[in-house]
């Protein structure tokens, strides 16, 4: 086991290091010149030409790369002069546009979409799979239908329309938000209340959205393994009807959900853009769609887009060794 | 949300998101005030929403924005001297803050001196000097770190250039030149008086003056490029807390005293900007007025405007007025592009103007048909053309059948240009790609096919919008654009829009026979001390250019604002093209 | 003759479609005693899985109909599986009767250890700790002749042979002391030389646990080294029922006649080539009046008039201990019946 997870260690490691090297390239291709965007009304190219090297952006990809992974090593200065600064290790670049270290606005970000993230992620898990494992014990009754219109509901409502719903003809409707407060980044320490107000709306929508999937899948799997041979066997023992549920039918059932229960959370920590917006979370959502958007804030791009594929990377290390952890075939192979 | 506040780089330069439409219903127009005339109160927290992540700058020197410079002129900052606080015509004049006068021009106005007000401080308590001042402007010159903001001082400080066009002083950072800068503004013994020493004649400098750009930082609590999250408070308000894609959170400053300022009445306790909010909450907010002291800095969205200003409930709470923008499209008449007046006139007069004004919300809500690059509201320097959209030919929704007869005539007066258009090479136009652009085109299309022009788009993402077109290797034949007056003077419409190094020059127009004469008397205008006279200049030149077709049919727009209501004292500032934040109070 | 430990007396299982209702197992009734094998053997669909199931209780009550007893004689008194609540039922499987698949690939939880599973089903109805289950499963395990019972108790399922997970069911089903086994197509889906070795462990098993045993299989070979009796099936009706001798030296069923003229034998290498039965089964839904293996049988010519078509024909008692559905005579049966067989069987 231990072999196997620094085996798989060693892979994640060059798997993102092969993805930041891609994503230099790809922005090093890509049309825009931030070295001009950054530039005035007085524009002229030997400003183009400061701004350029102020940016960084004024030697090769390989080299912007080189210096990328030395600032996230050792820490990194800007600017000159008396304006000179620095940013620590690990140091994802400065952010012009906010006036930060990228790490420091990402670290401010993060625990924003991770609330978020595990807030909808445990809604989502809890009312998908009871609503799958409900409607597959229960096929083709009143039950699975009610589930089988849940799915229908969740899976054709996207984001943007369930979140202002919910946030326009319920949260504010009621009362139950202050929309000037929203985003106001209360802390779950200080003030567990009003971050519950704050998050509880944007996690539903989330769960809402990822939930019909679950419910969708849990109840394909449950019903497909109910007629495995080893729950029959199980049946034969004389295990009652509940224990075959949770121990056999489940345990099987629901591992593969492991996999797609990881990946999607790793994708929600990458940011949240819509469900962010519609309750202005100042996630890495938001932080990524005005990065792109509004800003073409190069170092918060390559951050945020970094930061999403080494969520993935990372939660594919982790699904797989979960998965060796529980499916014993995983694990001598 | 308001065009202007997508510019961010250009304060003037209208922005290229999606323009929502700008609509409304009141029948205000013109720096009207929707407030009754109850006593203002001092007290209570006014609130402010926008979905913009952020102000695009809230350092003096970066500044740049209307609504971003009367924010911080009225609340953060003083400056040496700001427009008047008050609606109407009058609001673009200037009073003294900072400064004890309007500033003294000398030696033809190559020489200007403002002296310092006694007894203003700084949030720290120590007093505002000159050289406070003196630091602040020279921040402007490290453009490496002060992006973004106007180049005023860099174009008229009598400070000499290198070669390549950047400024031989390298700004307060680097020091390099500072004797030079040194000589250029210089203080007086008492460190009260400033002296700004230009390079060349500027009648209206203290107009460029009422930019923060001029205005006080102190050095030793300069932090750079960092000093745009927190710049230190001169004004009644300081940044309690200003986080981006959150808040800013503005409280008394102690040490502001209301005895050294004629400007700010300062009213409530507590100023607090929201950024972030999605469109649809900040229409919610305004249409039920469930937080009355809120004031919207975005307008609403089309369908939510046009109610708003529609239903006689909210009559109380909205304003319709003229912003200080022209829209038009550039015309490229640069060689190889319309370099061929007859075409430019061709495309002028096909353009079905009218079905564009009504896709952005109506006459109503979006603007007026105009004449000119210069808006009326500039007053002195406007005056109705002749020709072009007075020409018996002119039709609101386009006259193609005139169009076709001018493309015609074209065809034997410039036989290649013709060929291009009508041709497979084409005519090409920039637009920003956004959905609004996107059905814009094809009424474009409508209107200059049936004349005989064979339309191409170029769609081009919003942030590189401006960037992409402003390069002319890179710029189509047309490109849309928007501008609107520094301050009420057409020097800073004209210049920056005709000359080569005017800034904004979306024409080609230097390389148009026709360009030397034309700049020559831009530039003797420029230099006019005597008011009228420049005034005269400019409505001549102003014909000129409509008379060379180098814009097509321009459009004076509007713009819409709404409030809860218990906001007091609600006005529109009309240089600024926003609220007379000064006014206002929480009822 | 002994109280049989299982008596079914005229079961039907019928399973309601879309298409219609599908007659899987029609008027079975049988019985088989402690100590003894009844063989069940059958072409796939022809009910003998499908009636043992309804024994077990592991069909869904929901979607099954099932009518006719089956009665276990157990010590505290004889219970009809058929019509007692589920929850009794339940109570009785894996106590008192068992059952082992036919693949023990599949059959076994692949998440979960040997130990773990045998010791589930220990504890079911013992009192004991986990750490005694798994004992009790290394036992068990050690006595179906797994070698290093101790240690393989922690492996899992694929860690196995198909043979040795057999081995492991078989265990796993026996770990209570059950007085009904059933085994369904237990070597089906095995090498050749580990069928013999599970047949005889059965056999063994048997013995220690003086079980009744029913064994389902398709293939009269392997019945051959087992059985005491057979039931032959066809489309969910019992064909043939007798002693094991009787099947396969007198057999008094066309049917039965033809899967013995199948089976590859030892003493017949080269040149002989088997025969086999033309035809496909008739569909379970809606089955045509008449005998149901008329139109495969080779000598239904020789019943007089037009009976196989128009009437079914009952199980008979054509011979001591011997019964069949056939519309022949005995004589005629005894006349059609393959000499090779009836001459060359041991």
């Amino acid at each position: 086991m231990l072999k196997y997870v620094t085996k798989r260690l060693a892979y994640t490691l060059i798997v993102l290091v092969l993805v930041s090297l891609t994503v230099f390239i790809i922005f090093n291709f890509l049309p825009i010149d931030p070295a001009r965007l950054t530039c005035g009304k007085s524009c002229f190219p030997a400003l183009i030409e400061a701004n350029r090297h102020r940016l960084g952006l004024d030697v090769p990809w390989w080299e912007q790369w080189i210096r990328f992974m030395h600032g996230l090593v050792a820490g990194r200065n800007y600017a000159e002069g008396s304006a000179a600064l620095h940013c620590g290790a690990p140091s994802f670049g400065y952010s012009f546009n906010q006036h930060s270290c990228v790490t420091t606005i990402i670290g401010q970000a993060f625990p924003v979409t991770f609330g978020l993230a595990i807030g909808s992620f445990f809604l989502w898990i809890v009312l998908g799979v009871t609503l799958g494992v409900v409607a597959a014990r229960f096929k083709g009754r009143l039950a699975d239908r009610l589930a089988t219109a849940f799915v229908l509901i969740g899976t054709s409502l996207p984001t943007f329309i369930s979140g202002i719903l919910i946030l326009l003809f319920v949260a504010l409707k009621f009362n139950l938000l202050n929309p000037i407060e929203m985003g106001m980044w209360h802390s779950p320490f200080t003030d567990p209340f009003g971050y519950f107000k704050e998050f509880i709306f944007p996690c539903i929508t989330l769960a809402l959205a990822y939930a019909a999937s679950y419910t969708r899948f849990t109840r394909s799997n449950v019903i497909e393994t109910s007629s495995e041979d080893f729950i029959r066997t199980a049946k034969a023992k004389g295990l009652s009807n509940k224990v075959i549920l949770r121990k056999h039918t489940l345990r099987a059932a629901l591992s593969p959900i492991i996999t797609i229960a990881g990946l999607d959370f790793a994708g929600l920590l990458g940011g949240a853009i819509i469900t962010e917006g519609i309750f202005n979370l100042p996630g890495l959502g938001r932080l990524s769609l005005k990065a792109v958007l509004i800003d073409y804030d190069l170092p918060v791009i390559l951050a945020t887009t970094l930061l999403a594929a080494a969520f993935v990377v990372v939660a594919n290390l982790l699904v797989d060794i979960a998965y060796a952890y529980i499916d014993p075939r995983v694990r001598v192979g | 949300m308001s065009d202007k506040n997508m510019a961010g780089t250009r304060r003037r330069i209208i922005a290229t998101a999606a323009a929502a439409a700008l609509a409304a219903g009141g029948l205000l127009v013109g720096g009207a005030t929707g407030a009754s005339a109850a006593a203002a109160k001092s007290g209570g927290t006014l609130y402010m929403v926008t979905h913009n992540g952020q102000f695009a700058h809230a350092d003096p020197q970066r500044n740049y924005t209307g609504q971003d410079i009367a924010f911080f002129n009225t609340y953060v900052y003083r400056n040496l001297v700001v427009y008047k606080p008050a609606a109407g015509p009058s609001g673009s004049g200037l009073v003294a803050d900072l400064a004890t006068n309007t500033g003294v021009p000398s030696n033809n106005a190559k020489t200007w001196k403002f002296t310092l007000r006694p007894g203003v401080k700084w949030e720290d308590g120590s007093a505002i000097t000159c050289a406070d001042v003196k630091y602040g402007v020279s921040r402007t010159y490290a453009t490496d770190v002060i992006t973004d903001g106007p180049a005023y001082a860099l174009s008229m400080l009598n400070i000499p250039n290198n070669k390549d066009g950047s400024s031989q002083y390298a700004g307060p950072y680097k020091k390099t030149g500072q004797a030079l800068f040194d000589k250029a503004v210089t203080c007086s013994k008492d460190n009260r008086t400033i002296t700004f020493n230009l390079g060349h004649s500027v009648a209206d400098f203290n107009y460029a003056a009422s930019y923060p750009a001029f205005g006080p930082v102190k050095a030793s609590k300069d932090t750079g490029d960092k000093y745009d999250l927190k710049p230190m408070a001169s004004g009644p308000y300081k940044i309690a807390k200003y986080t981006i894609n959150g808040e800013m959170d503005l409280v008394r400053n102690p040490n502001w005293s209301k005895a050294t300022d004629i400007v700010r009445p300062a009213y409530p306790d507590n100023v607090t900007v929201r950024f972030g909010l999605d469109s649809n909450v900040i229409d919610q907010i305004m249409l039920t007025d469930s937080i009355p002291n809120t004031v919207n800095l975005d307008g609403l969205q089309p369908v939510n405007n046009q109610k708003f200003f529609a239903e006689a409930q909210y009559s109380a709470r909205r304003m319709n007025v003229n912003d200080p923008y022209v829209r038009y499209y550039g015309l490229n008449s640069s060689p190889g592009h319309l370099d061929c007046l007859l075409v430019r006139k061709a495309f002028f007069f096909a353009w079905d103007t009218q079905a564009l004004i009504d896709l952005s919300g109506g006459s109503q809500f979006y603007g007026a048909i105009g004449d000119n690059p210069i808006k009326p509201v500039l007053g002195l320097d406007y005056a109705p053309t002749t020709g072009n959209t007075h020409d018996s030919n002119f039709k609101a929704a386009g006259n193609p059948t005139y169009a076709k007869s001018l493309l015609d005539q074209a065809k034997t007066v410039c036989p290649a240009t013709y060929a291009k258009v009508t041709g497979d090479v084409g005519l090409s136009i920039d637009l920003p790609n956004n959905a609004t652009q996107q059905k814009a085109s094809v009424l474009m299309k409508a209107a200059l096919s049936q004349a005989g022009f064979n339309v191409k788009f170029n769609f081009i993402p919003g942030g590189q919008y401006y960037p992409t077109v402003q390069d002319i290797t890179k710029q189509g034949d047309a490109s849309r654009a928007g501008w609107g007056a520094d301050w009420a003077n057409a020097s800073t419409v004209i210049p920056p829009l005709y000359l080569k190094d005017g800034g904004f020059d979306l024409s080609g127009n230097w390389l148009d026979p026709v360009y030397a004469g034309f700049a020559a008397k831009v530039t003797a205008a420029l230099a006019m001390t005597d008011r009228p006279k420049q005034a005269a200049e400019w409505k001549s030149l102003a014909q000129f250019a409509m008379d060379q077709y180098w814009i097509s049919v321009p459009i004076f727009t509007k713009q819409q604002l709404d409030w809860g209501s218990k906001v007091g004292g609600v006005a529109f500032w009309d240089p600024q093209g926003t609220f007379l934040f000064p006014a206002l109070y929480v009822k | 003759m002994t109280t049989p430990f299982l008596e079914v007396k005229n079961l039907n299982v019928s399973f309601p479609t879309e298409d219609g209702e599908v007659m899987a197992s029609q008027d079975i009734s049988f019985n088989v005693a402690l100590g003894e094998t009844l063989a069940i053997v059958g072409e796939s669909g022809s009910g003998k899985s499908v009636s043992n199931l309804a024994v077990m209780g592991l069909h869904n009550r929901a979607r099954t109909n099932i009518s006719g007893e089956a009665w276990l004689n157990l010590a505290s008194g004889p219970v009809d599986v058929i019509s007692a609540p589920e929850e009794t039922v339940r109570r009785l499987r894996g106590k008192s009767m068992a059952m082992i698949f036919q693949d023990p690939m599949s059959a076994l939880h692949p998440y979960y250890s040997i130990g773990d599973q045998l010791s589930e089903a220990w504890r079911l109805y013992n009192e004991g700790s986990k750490s005694d289950g798994i004992k009790r499963a290394a036992q068990m395990l050690d006595l179906v002749g797994i070698p290093d019972a101790a240690r393989r108790v922690q492996e899992y399922p694929h860690q196995f042979s198909g043979g040795m997970r057999q081995r492991v069911m078989i265990a796993m089903a026996l770990i209570n002391n059950p007085s009904l086994l059933i085994a369904d197509e237990p070597t089906t889906a095995l090498d050749v030389t580990v069928q013999s070795q599970i047949l005889q462990l059965l056999r063994d098993m048997q013995k220690e646990f003086n079980m009744a045993v029913i064994l389902i299989t398709h293939d009269l070979g392997v019945v051959a080294e087992v059985a005491d009796r057979v039931n032959v099936m066809y489309a969910g009706k019992i064909v043939e029922k007798a002693g094991i001798d009787s099947i396969y030296y007198n057999s008094l069923h066309p049917y039965t006649m033809g899967l013995l003229s199948s089976i590859p034998r030892v003493d017949q290498l080269g040149g002989h080539r088997l025969k086999t039965i033309p035809g496909q089964p008739p569909s379970l839904i809606g089955l045509p009046a008449g005998c149901s293996f008329r139109s495969r049988c080779e000598f239904a010519s020789n019943v007089t008039g037009n009976l196989c078509a128009t009437s079914a024909p009952l199980l008979e008692i054509k011979a001591p201990e011997h019964a069949s559905r056939c519309h022949l005579s005995v004589e005629q049966l005894n006349e059609f019946n393959p000499s090779d067989v009836r001459g060359t069987h041991k």
